[in-house]
């Protein structure tokens, strides 16, 4: 009897061995290391919000709504903006002059969220479960990514670590539309860097149907495309360059062509808005609601900054989220200059622009905007070869991450 | 370079055409926008009733605004902050179909602000809705009616007083029955207001709640057969506001202009008017406010006023109806706070308030004759307590409780091209001849003196301040004058070698002697001096004559106040003339340099006068 018993525990031992080793066999990390990093920092997440709500003191009172004030492991989920995208999925979209008006947000992720809303029985279940599986799926993405880009899977986890760990991407699993956009901006790259022009073009569309920056992937895949041709912008100035270019437009329309698609998504919803409110940028008409205004990067910059120093550090009279976003909007743009030089104008691009646009309006938000600037990302992974670099870059953002999702769930506003 | 294949190109290319349909498909089947005919999927249908024992508040009915909850079987919302929060019913009912609807509702805390909406065209905005809620003012419970606009902006079509006080607790109904294109409401059965227009047909139902909790119960809808007047009606609005007035003040028609404008083309006057909104030009015909389209546009005059007063504009309308008037605004920089009264269609007067937001609170409207483009003479009478209304010389309400006591007056217009060619701010006259002789016990003016320092005692026709330390104290007349005469018989004291008395006006405030212009009597009588003080109420003397006055006797001081300059008469012997004034106009008031000091017969006239 006892042997027996010993011969099922040493099969069951042994079958578990080879299991963890299959799991952790190279060619599979692609997956394990994504679903790995996705576990252990969405458990810190989800247990921080949940230990932070029912600790902390929140705030009360008009406007600070609760979705769901019978489940806290939900309802931290949806802050600020989330009430959009809950009211798009329950009522559709409003648009009111003067007003904050849903149609300031894009369609993609409320409508993958009515999807599963069926499945979930909530609205509230379904955002945060659309957040978290566009965020698993964007860092299998972004892994495959930073790996094709430096060649050693050691890169590739330390830069899906540091965007899984940044002190806002908390956002990943709220109901905000952050997770959907980066795994759509992150896939679009990756088959533009694959060459499957067409499979760009596709995910390109979803991207620019999830946010309004989503339609710039029409120029940072167009650049990969000339890149593929033998244009870049670095030999702009030379013949041939020009006659390579020429020559992949006569060879590849088919494939250029597709990459057209990626508008289409933007097209969509601006068609839709005109439908229904007669006014195909209602998205940026409500901008004037929340108190943005158009003056530039540069001109927006000073003001923040000279109100952010107006302001007394010693005694915490300082507009804390203006010091956070103006941190994340010099850190982006300097690493960006690494980034032209290390990955390729295209991803330069695409990180600048991504915070430009809102940094021309106003740095309200930025540091949130940040967080899906993945080339940011992979440029810190692969500095992160450094220890030293890596363990601070790992300190820094966790101690972070805490903090400001404890705010978050209690209703102070980070981003 | 790439072949097309199943696996790079056509399957991508297929999928991207499948996104394209979902995603354009899901915009507008799942997310566009939902009109109340969009709810009607839900089923819900008339007639309904929901007693909210069991219920899905998120599947239910949606909200805008406020906390809402289910509550011992009744729908509570929770919030005493905001104004008017919302909660629509998933229920369509038709354009042309007649229906009853109703709520109980139980007042639980804040200012008992609940009531219904109707024939909403949408269900997640109040706008393009109806709505009647209770509303407390002036420490009595009424019921304020009409609808939101294309922008939320609510119209008042008037109000009905109800008969249960402001702390009440009891369940009450409140309902409406739409009939066609009119519509009337009930309070606990006996209906309080009909035939009232409808601006919105058909569409959605629902609650609301304003800077109240109320708990809402046994919501019933159903379709009313029997479209007949069902019972006596109770007067509308106007009556209602006549039920209790208040004692209106004597009309003043001895009163004097206390400043007018006539809109002239030679343009005095023109900045003291203050645009707040809209487009306002002065023109040959007068001051012209040319946006047609948009509502309460307002133009603010700059010159406070104090009640009582009667507010006179002549007007006429161009293009549109809407035209009206704005007073006792606390600033010349927003609307909030201030009482409106103008045209709302071709035949109704409406009048209420903006509250401290801003929002408009109807509280009262009266039938009167189309105004077309004919001249129209609008008269809001104001006193401490209440106003009256005389369009065109007929009274059209009066008792009307003003919700503050003073500030600034204003003209307006919604949905109308109009244009004010004339007016007029009157005060009352003192009651006191002009001129009188200088004798103690006649002709002194009953005026409302209100201290703004020292200890001013008023007994019969005499006045004293017997505070006495070595400072000057003031008391404001309360009268707000450019040109006028006055003149005061001042008794300084016998004991008191250093005591004076004078006049001082141009005041900037009716409590505040800042920019004023002073003039007095100094060291018992034996000098004058004259000056201003500065806006930090810091005192610069301009000159100064030696005088030979009795103490103890009475001595009449005279200031014949002029544009531009004054003059300085002692027992009617002028000491100076055209002494220069630093400003066009401002309160008027008495000083004291300690005390006791006596004044009588004070005599003023308002107006330009010869020396």
């Amino acid at each position: 009897m006892m042997t027996s018993q010993k011969m099922m525990l040493s099969s069951v031992m042994g079958r578990l061995r080879a299991w963890g080793e299959t799991f952790n066999a190279a060619e599979y990390y692609w997956l394990t290391r994504p679903l790995l990093i996705f576990l252990l920092t969405r458990f810190i997440v989800f247990l921080g919000a949940y230990l932070a709500e029912i600790i902390l003191p929140s705030m009360v009172g008009d406007g600070y709504y609760h979705a769901n004030p019978n489940n806290i492991i939900l309802d931290v989920w949806a802050r600020w903006d989330s009430a959009f995208y809950l009211s798009i999925v329950d009522q559709g979209y409003f648009f009111e002059l003067g007003k904050q008006s849903s149609v300031a947000f894009f369609p993609l992720y409320p409508l993958l969220t009515s999807f599963f809303v069926p499945l979930t029985g909530s609205i509230l279940a379904a955002g945060v479960l659309v957040s978290n599986i566009m965020l698993l799926g964007a860092l299998i993405f972004l892994y495959r990514l930073a790996e094709l880009e430096f060649g050693d899977s050691s890169s590739a986890t330390r830069t899906i670590m540091y965007i899984a760990l940044f002190p806002t991407s908390f956002f990943f699993s709220a109901v905000y539309t952050e997770s959907t956009f980066l795994f759509f901006a992150v896939s679009t790259m990756y088959f533009a860097r694959k060459k499957l022009w067409v499979w760009a073009g596709l995910f390109g569309l979803l991207c620019s149907s999830s946010r309004i920056v989503g339609v710039m992937m029409f120029g940072v895949v167009g650049l990969e495309w000339l890149r593929a041709h033998g244009w870049t912008l670095f030999t702009i100035h030379k013949k041939e360059a020009w006659l390579n270019m020429l020559r992949g437009i006569r060879r590849d329309w088919l494939n250029l062509l597709s990459i057209g698609l990626i508008p289409l998504g933007l097209a969509s919803y601006m068609l839709f808005l005109k439908m229904q409110f007669n006014d195909p940028v209602a998205f940026s008409t409500t901008q004037s609601a929340w108190g943005r205004e158009m003056l530039g990067p540069i001109a927006i910059v000073i003001r923040d900054v000279g109100a952010l120093f107006s302001g007394n550090f010693l005694t915490g009279q300082i507009w804390y989220h203006v010091l956070l976003d103006v941190t994340a909007l010099f850190a982006v743009l300097g690493i960006s200059i690494a980034i032209w030089r290390r990955l390729g104008a295209s991803y330069a691009l695409y990180g600048m622009i991504s915070i430009l646009i809102p940094a021309s309006s106003g740095t309200g938000s930025i540091s949130r905007y940040a967080l899906v600037i993945f080339p940011m990302f992979m440029m810190l992974g692969y500095w992160g070869k450094n220890n030293l670099f890596d363990r601070a870059i790992t300190v820094i953002f966790g101690v972070l991450l805490g903090i400001l999702t404890a705010g978050f769930v209690n209703w102070v506003f980070i981003a | 370079m790439q072949k097309p294949t199943l696996k790079t190109t056509w399957m991508p290319l297929g999928f991207a055409i499948i996104a394209l349909i979902i995603l354009n498909a899901g915009l507008y089947l799942r997310l566009g926008a939902q009109p109340a005919t969009k709810d009607m999927a839900q089923n819900l249908t008339i007639p309904y009733a929901q007693s909210f024992a069991e219920i899905d508040l998120s599947t239910m009915y949606s909200t805008f605004g406020g906390d809402w909850e289910i509550r011992d079987e009744s729908l509570v919302q929770l919030s005493t902050t905001g104004y008017d929060l919302g909660g629509f019913i998933p229920l369509q009912i038709p354009a042309d179909q007649p229906y009853q609807y109703e709520t109980r509702l139980r007042f639980l805390g804040g200012s008992m602000g609940g009531g219904i909406l109707f024939n909403a065209q949408s269900t997640n905005t109040r706008q393009q809705s109806h709505m009647a809620r209770l509303n407390v003012d002036a420490g009595q419970v009424w019921l304020i009616y009409g609808y939101f606009g294309d922008n939320s902006d609510f119209t008042g079509q008037g109000s009905a007083l109800v008969p249960f006080a402001p702390d009440n607790a009891d369940w009450h109904t409140v309902g409406v029955h739409v009939l066609g294109d009119t519509y009337r409401l009930l309070v606990d059965g006996q209906v309080v207001a009909e035939n009232i227009p409808l601006a919105y047909f058909g569409g959605a139902v629902g609650l609301i709640a304003s800077t109240s909790q109320i708990a809402f119960d046994d919501v019933r809808a159903d379709i009313l057969a029997d479209t007949t007047r069902a019972q006596a009606t109770a007067e509308v609005t106007q009556s209602v506001v006549n039920a209790t007035p208040p004692p209106m003040p004597t009309p003043f028609d001895d009163g004097v202009v206390l400043w007018g404008d006539a809109f002239d083309p030679d343009g005095v006057g023109d900045n003291l008017w203050l645009p707040l909104t809209g487009d306002w030009q002065f023109t040959e015909a007068g001051l012209r406010q040319t946006i047609r389209d948009g509502y309460d546009f307002i133009i603010v005059n700059s010159q406070p006023v104090t009640t009582p007063y009667r507010f006179i504009v002549q007007f006429r309308h161009d293009e549109g109806i809407g035209g009206g008037v704005v007073f006792n605004l606390p600033q010349t920089t927003n609307r909030n706070g201030g009482t409106m009264v103008r045209y709302i269609e071709e035949n109704t007067l409406t009048w209420g308030y903006f509250d401290e937001a801003g929002a408009y609170i109807g509280v009262g409207s009266a039938p009167v004759a189309p105004p077309a483009t004919d001249n129209h003479q609008l008269e809001v009478i104001v006193t401490d307590t209440a106003y009256a209304l005389i369009l065109d010389g007929v009274q059209i309400a009066e008792g009307i409780p003003i919700t503050r006591v003073d500030g600034y007056i204003g003209l307006t217009n919604s949905q109308s091209i109009v244009t004010f060619t004339r007016v007029q701010v009157v005060v009352p006259q003192p009651d006191m001849p002009a001129e009188a002789t200088a004798t103690p016990e006649t002709g002194s003016t009953a005026l409302d003196l209100n201290t703004i320092s020292g200890q001013w005692e008023t007994s019969g026709y005499t006045t004293v301040q017997t505070a006495s330390d070595t400072v000057d104290y003031i008391a404001g007349m309360g009268v707000f004058a450019e040109a006028f005469r006055v003149s005061v018989d001042i008794t300084l004291p016998t004991d008191i070698t250093d005591a004076g008395g004078g006049l001082i006006f141009h005041m900037n405030g009716r409590d505040n002697p800042a920019l004023g212009s002073m003039v007095r009597f100094a060291n018992g009588g034996s000098e004058i001096f004259w000056g201003v003080y500065d806006e930090n109420g810091v005192f610069t003397g301009q000159g100064g004559a030696p005088l030979d006055l009795e103490a103890g006797v009475l001595h009449t001081l005279t200031v014949i106040v002029r544009r531009g300059s004054y003059d300085i008469l002692v027992d009617a012997v002028t000491v100076i003339q055209n002494v220069p004034l630093t400003r066009g106009d401002g309160w008027i008031g008495l000083i004291s340099f300690r005390g006791p000091v006596t004044f009588a017969n004070l005599r003023l006239s308002i107006g330009e006068t010869a020396p």
